[in-house]
């Protein structure tokens, strides 16, 4: 039997910059792959802040999650040619020179990307940094990855590097899960690191974390609640003032 | 908790570099054959240079930091910087960005990618020209940043703490400058108190002493008054500290070095510029 799944996202910027200024990306399938599609791949890139053009970087390393392969013996060739688009969108653009001696160390992203095959009921995932998947079964949070407890963030996390002068080696930075089983009911959350912090800050309380965000991305005009919710939170110093991006994918 | 306010636009902090341009300055440091006023306005250039970079985004400069330099010497005291920033004090960073006096080549050696270095041009702007001329009137240049800081703590209450960081090679000229020393350490904002680097640079770098403890042996009264006045470095320096530099630093070590040569220098302006670090 096909699974099925549906998917709430949102992506927001920190609070204090413009919506513009968000330099998280998403990727998620179209309504008619959803429909049609057994495989469908999710991903969430999390710029960094102190590159420039990170917004590019993360926005196609996402897109092209899609089509290309990012399995570890293809992964090398693959971020070259992503970075190679990148170096064609940012040299076509005339810059001062602090932006260009800023663009030479290139640009950085933590990524998170998620294929399900719904027909075999299972997914895979592959991660660089800190964004996080987590997975939850009859309530019950049954695995995370690639970050296992708030105890694992730190404030330099491995990273997709334009340049590969700065690139950390693959084989120890990038980490992948393979052959996981999903089934009907779960509850898949990829979180950009912030909310992911949160996320294991409450579960560490003998919370469900996960209810509030699936509350919360129910009604019609989530994006107002979410983001007042975000706001308060930060505000509340509960959770890290940065981009917060946040799929949750129920699958049926 | 100290010195953890966020960096933000909305709520930028501020470098002020209080630079000792008296004659003295004008002498040569052995190890690299440069006038200290020259080698100390290449590090002050660099160090803009790459503050600017590391508030660079792809719309812009974003402002961070203000930044200032005032020195002091045969015109007594007032702003160091150029062209069209000069006479003012502090300047956000994307103004800074702007306006270089001039954009100059430098050479510089680079890895060639089989193991060898080749020379390259990089542009290199210039902020501050190098001056060395006169006494050496620190008690005025204290009484200047203390003005210029409580003014911006005055509108920036919630900031990271200001950084202060005062190079110098002589003897205070105009008396002794303890008393606004101490005056400027006590300035605070909600965060913290301002942090005051006392770096004394030697051009033949005898003895050189960093970032001591209290059991420190200081030379003579003068060192003590520099030593005195310096802060006590903050957790999160000295954290810096270790982690790049490899200097294993006691809890009472101070910002403030003696006879340092450029390097240490520029390893005291590292250190002391590290809150760029904290940029969100």
């Amino acid at each position: 039997m096909m699974l099925k799944c549906s998917y709430k996202y949102i992506s927001i910027a920190k609070v204090g910059n413009s919506v513009d200024e968000n330099e998280d990306s998403i990727l998620v399938p179209s309504s008619s792959e959803l429909e049609r599609e057994p495989v469908i791949k999710f991903a969430i890139s999390d710029g960094a802040t102190e590159s420039s053009f990170s917004k590019e970087w993360s926005s196609l390393l996402v897109s092209c999650y899609k089509d290309m392969p990012f399995d570890i013996a293809n992964l090398p060739l693959t971020i070259n040619a992503i970075s190679e688009r990148w170096q064609l969108k940012t040299s076509a653009i005339e810059l001062p020179w602090y932006a260009q001696q800023k663009l030479e160390n290139g640009a950085f992203a933590t990524f998170l990307g998620i294929t399900l095959n719904l027909e075999e009921q299972t997914f895979e995932s592959v991660s660089i940094g800190d964004c996080t998947l987590f997975q939850v079964r009859n309530d019950e949070l049954i695995r995370s990855f690639p970050i296992t407890s708030i105890e694992d963030f730190g404030n330099t996390p491995s990273l997709f590097a334009t340049n590969s002068k700065f690139q950390t080696d693959y084989e120890k930075s990038v980490k992948y899960l393979k052959g996981e089983a999903i089934r009907s009911g779960d509850l898949l959350i990829l979180a950009s690191d912030a909310l992911a912090m949160w996320l294991f800050k409450r579960l560490s309380e003998g919370e469900k974390p996960w209810l509030i965000l699936f509350i919360l991305l129910k009604y019609e005009n989530y994006q107002t609640d979410f983001s007042d919710w975000i706001f308060n939170k930060i505000k509340d110093k509960e959770m890290k003032n940065d981009d917060i991006s946040v799929i949750l994918i129920n699958i049926e | 908790m100290a010195y953890s306010a966020e960096i933000s636009r909305n709520n930028p902090s501020c470098f002020l570099f209080v630079i000792d341009q008296s004659g003295s300055m004008a002498d040569e440091y052995v190890s690299i054959r440069k006038p200290k006023s020259e080698a100390l306005a290449d590090v002050i250039n660099r160090m803009l240079q790459q503050l600017v970079i590391k508030c660079a985004k792809s719309e812009g400069v974003r402002d961070y930091y203000y930044v200032g330099v005032i020195g002091y010497g045969a015109n007594g005291v007032r702003p160091a910087f150029g062209g069209s920033l000069s006479g003012k004090n502090l300047v956000p960073i994307s103004e800074i960005a702007n306006n270089p006096v001039r954009i100059e080549e430098r050479i510089k050696r680079v890895p060639d990618g089989a193991g060898g270095l080749v020379d390259t041009k990089v542009k290199f702007p210039i902020w501050f020209d190098p001056v060395a001329d006169g006494g050496t009137p620190m008690t005025e240049a204290f009484r200047k940043a203390n003005t210029i800081i409580a003014d911006w703590l005055n509108s920036h209450p919630n900031c990271f703490p200001p950084v202060v960081i005062h190079i110098t090679d002589g003897e205070s000229t105009d008396g002794d400058p303890t008393e606004e020393m101490n005056k400027l350490t006590s300035q605070a904002s909600n965060d913290g108190n301002v942090i005051l680097f006392n770096l004394h640079t030697n051009a033949r770098s005898v003895n050189p002493i960093s970032f001591p403890g209290p059991e420190v042996q200081l030379p003579d009264q003068y060192a003590e008054m520099l030593f005195n006045g310096a802060s006590f470095l903050p957790d999160f320096m000295r954290k810096v500290a270790v982690q790049e530099f490899g200097l294993n630093l006691s809890d009472g070590a101070k910002a403030f070095v003696l006879n340092g040569d450029i390097d240490l220098i520029i390893t005291a302006i590292e250190i002391g510029t590290r809150p760029s670090l904290q940029l969100r």
